[in-house]
């Protein structure tokens, strides 16, 4: 900001203060993306460690009004033709992954999840290779009750209907009893407390 | 040089339209232009007056050889508000939810500032004595030390 002319700020002084407001934000934000610099930002909107199981939620299992329907025992999850309680698929052969939740508000937070790969669901229920399939939530309303999964996320052996986080069930507000976790995916398309899943 | 910096900028513009036809199965392009002309609305309509009132604040009440490090401070100060204010404020907060909003925003915002104005006062001053061990001295300068002498 070399102010020589000293008369208010010049083009490239206030170039500057541009370049100096874009690091001092991306400073003061960065923790909520970058968890070991989270010490850093006082301003981050979300710490990758805070939230239930230590990982944040945007919606909680009260928010999205399925506190009652996630954990009815009638509930079934519905792929095509078939219909399976939560022992069902306790009894499926399960996989793991180590897949972030990546919101597209700017925060990023990895968990181990453990589940149902999509592509054996959709194998047992007959469902083609090359069909995309949308998944749907116990969620009423909302933006993103449902979400469609392409043909490669689908297939991808990383994609899981997660009944574990971290070793331990689902929580409600992660999406109990099962939820949708799948690579380089937005966070809001990761469905959670899904019922359905529907090829198109 | 100017022109072929252009062309990045536009691969990238043309880059991200292309984009809201292609990435979806069902293209809804209507609510980005919301966004994008309300952006544009909200600027010229809110901020470029609030910026141009500061505008006119600063130049009554600064003298001339630190009004360019207080405009500067006052952009950077305008953008961490922008940013940091609505989380000091709360909005967004939920009971039931504890991963939202999960620090003291207050305390950050006013860390935030308290170093975004330090580091202006270290510019202003390590380039104010940079500029006077630069300029040649003048001649009222040299007569005034042989007088001191």
């Amino acid at each position: 900001m070399s102010e020589a002319a000293g008369r208010g700020l010049s083009r490239r002084g206030f170039l500057n203060a541009v370049g100096a407001a874009a690091g001092v934000i991306t400073v003061a934000t960065i923790g909520e993306t970058v968890g070991p610099l989270s010490r850093l930002s006082p301003l981050a909107p979300r710490r990758a460690s805070v939230g239930p199981q230590h990982l944040p939620v945007n919606k909680s299992g009260a928010g999205a009004r399925v506190e009652q329907s996630a954990v009815d025992p009638t509930y079934r999850l519905v792929v095509g033709s078939l219909s399976l309680s939560v022992g069902d698929l306790q009894s499926l052969p399960q996989h793991a992954a180590i897949l972030p939740i990546a919101c597209v508000e700017g925060w990023s937070a990895v968990g181990h999840w453990s589940g149902i790969r999509l592509r054996d669901l959709l194998d047992r229920a007959g469902i083609d290779h090359d069909r995309w399939v949308r998944v749907e939530s116990l969620e009423r309303s909302g933006l993103y009750v449902t979400s469609e999964v392409s043909p490669t996320h689908a297939r991808d052996p990383l994609t899981l209907l997660a009944l574990r986080l971290g070793g331990e069930p689902l929580a409600l507000d992660h999406g109990y009893p099962c939820r949708l976790i799948g690579p380089n995916r937005p966070g809001v398309l990761q469905t959670k407390w899904v019922r359905r899943v529907v090829a198109l | 040089m100017r022109r072929l910096l252009f062309l990045p900028g536009v691969a990238l513009i043309v880059w991200g339209f292309a984009g809201l036809f292609t990435t979806a199965r069902h293209p809804r392009p209507l609510p980005w232009l919301t966004f994008f002309l309300g952006a544009n609305v909200l600027t010229d309509a809110v901020v470029a007056p609030v910026v141009v009132v500061a505008g006119v604040v600063v130049a009554r009440l600064v003298g001339a050889r630190w009004r360019g490090y207080v405009t500067g401070g006052l952009i950077i100060s305008g953008v961490v508000l922008l940013v940091g204010l609505p989380m000091a404020r709360g909005y967004g907060l939920r009971s039931d939810n504890p991963s939202i909003l999960p620090l003291d925003y207050t305390r950050g915002l006013a860390l935030t500032l308290a170093l975004v104005w330090v580091g202006v006062a270290l510019v202003a001053v390590v380039s104010s004595v940079r500029e006077r061990l630069l300029r040649p001295p003048r001649r009222s300068d040299h007569a005034l030390k042989a007088s001191t002498k």
